[in-house]
């Protein structure tokens, strides 16, 4: 089943979430944010996360740059490819949210007397 | 144990971007080699055992498998993946009635029997063979295409009839001789196909 251009997947939105709050950053601490950020017990999978960054990117949400190769080679690792959350994104990240936050809202509104007896 | 998740991990990265675009390929690998290495790292300056981190690693990778290859189908040109499917079923296609007017030849020439072809199978399986061949001309030059395409149904159907004398099955046989002569005249003429005819 084919999904519309213009909306999220949860994980999506959970990359997006996560690397708002990190800034720039690579795969690997993406993969580590999200799993505090859901306190998952594993990371996300190496194909699942690279193929949804490159979906985010190719979808202008997410932009990628190649960190300088003198900085990785001092470090001695391998160079990282570093990403960042665009303006795009982080509208689309908060349209996906709204809703979600419209809810609660809304469940609230809905339930006030449960919770007070609930409290009582 | 860490050094064979990473040699597994290795290959496997090497293997699904095989054959695609230098630019694709080598930021993938590199890219899963900077996440193998950053996850060791990190997980040994947390004090984590050696084999915990190669599980995990192991995890990671064979989890994320099914999302690799569907990556690797997205990056290939899919309109040049089914052009090549299409043609390779047209050159299927393309050699059965030449086969069947083959296998009949060989019969009714009696290079292809130990004998147990009388004459009227014979004659039959030459009369079939010589329609078939007519037909398929018939479908390359475009004329009369409905009258050769008949040619090849009948020509494959008869001796099938003859021999097997089961005619869902003789049926069955000369409707694909039918069309797969249709189809590769299609094909040549829209310019596909193999500049002979099978």
């Amino acid at each position: 089943m084919r999904r519309k251009a213009d909306t999220l997947l949860p994980l999506e939105a959970s990359i997006l979430a996560a690397g708002s709050r990190l800034g720039e950053f690579h795969g690997y601490s993406l993969a580590r944010a999200m799993q505090e950020q859901e306190a998952a017990r594993r990371l996300t999978a190496h194909g699942t996360l690279y193929k949804a960054l490159g979906r985010l990117e190719a979808s202008g949400l997410l932009a990628s740059r190649w960190e300088d190769a003198e900085r990785a080679a001092a470090e001695r690792r391998p160079r990282r490819r570093l990403y960042e959350v665009t303006g795009a994104g982080e509208r689309a990240l908060a349209a996906w949210e709204a809703p979600v936050a419209a809810a609660g809202v809304a469940a609230r509104h809905r339930a006030p007397g449960l919770r007070l007896g609930g409290a009582a | 144990m860490t050094a064979l998740v990473l040699a597994f991990a290795r290959a496997w990265v090497r293997l699904y971007t095989r054959g695609l675009p230098a630019a694709v390929r080598d930021a993938r690998r590199s890219e899963l080699e900077s996440d193998l290495w950053e996850q060791r790292h990190e997980e040994a300056a947390r004090g984590r055992r050696p084999a915990a981190t190669a599980l995990r690693l192991l995890g990671r990778a064979v989890r994320g498998a099914p999302a690799d290859l569907a990556w690797r189908f997205e990056q290939r040109d899919r309109g040049a993946v089914v052009r090549r499917l299409r043609a390779a079923g047209r050159h299927g296609w393309t050699g059965f009635p030449a086969f069947v007017a083959l296998a009949y030849l060989t019969v009714a020439t009696g290079l292809g029997t130990t004998g147990a072809a009388g004459p009227p199978e014979k004659l039959a399986m030459g009369a079939g063979a010589a329609a078939i061949l007519c037909g398929m001309a018939g479908l390359w030059r475009g004329s009369r295409r409905v009258a050769a395409a008949w040619l090849v149904c009948l020509g494959a159907l008869v001796p099938a009839l003859v021999i097997a004398h089961t005619a869902p099955l003789a049926l069955l046989w000369a409707m694909l001789a039918g069309r797969s002569a249709v189809r590769r005249s299609d094909a040549l003429r829209a310019g596909h196909g193999p500049s002979a005819p099978a």
